[in-house]
């Protein structure tokens, strides 16, 4: 497990097609992924472009839809 | 055991049923045009909110070293919170939390469809039933 730059959270977001909304203190990303299924990952506004802490992504990822932190790298490097 | 009535007869006996709402009964009215004859449920919102005491929070609170921040999970919402600061890392946490259930009462037809969210309902009730951050504050961390 390790960190992610929010640089790099952002772009896997957008890939995936997920939108990003504010909605009162938190910046929300959401959407439908490839496989119909409904995805959310909510950030507070003071988080927001801080790296995101290992424990903390490890979550994240799997909420994205990810099966693991490798598969959110993979797909990152693979989709451009 | 129940008591079940239709629109009509809530409507011409709203006084009546309200009371024995109040007194524990579950009063349940059905639609009994609609296709799908789903039905909903009257009950004292004391006993609701009794019943969901069984939804506990359980906060997940930890100190990452590499980027030394402080950490809330609140897995039961999928929300988490990290801060320079613990106090920082609370105050966000609770901030997602009202603002979750904001949205989710909202969209309620989009959240109850979406299985892995459809479980977050009582908590949301639950959250929805607090009248300030203090009280989020206490049924989030119990204190």
């Amino acid at each position: 497990m390790g960190t992610c730059s929010f640089r790099v959270f952002i772009k896997v977001c957008k890939k995936l097609g997920l939108q990003k909304r504010k909605m009162g203190n938190r910046f929300v990303w959401e959407g439908i992924d490839h496989k119909g299924q409904y995805r959310q990952v909510s950030i507070h506004i003071h988080a927001e472009g801080r790296d995101i802490p290992s424990g903390t992504f490890n979550k994240m990822v799997k909420d994205l839809g990810f099966e693991s932190e490798e598969e959110f790298f993979m797909y990152n490097k693979f989709n451009k | 055991m129940t008591t079940a009535v239709t629109i009509a007869e809530f409507r011409k006996d709203l006084r009546r049923l309200i009371d024995s709402a109040l007194t524990g009964r579950e009063i349940i009215c059905m639609d009994a045009k609609s296709r799908d004859r789903q039905t909903c449920s009257l009950i004292k919102t004391n006993l609701l909110l009794e019943m969901l005491q069984a939804y506990i929070f359980k906060p997940k609170v930890f100190y990452d070293q590499e980027t030394k921040t402080h950490n809330i999970h609140l897995d039961e919402l999928k929300l988490y919170a990290y801060a320079d600061t613990l106090e920082e890392a609370t105050e966000q946490i609770i901030d997602l939390a009202i603002d979750y259930a904001r949205d989710y009462i909202n969209r309620l037809e989009l959240f109850l469809n979406v299985p892995d969210r459809k479980s977050h309902y009582p908590y949301v009730i639950r959250l929805t039933h607090c009248q300030n951050t203090n009280e989020v504050k206490k049924l989030i961390f119990g204190s």
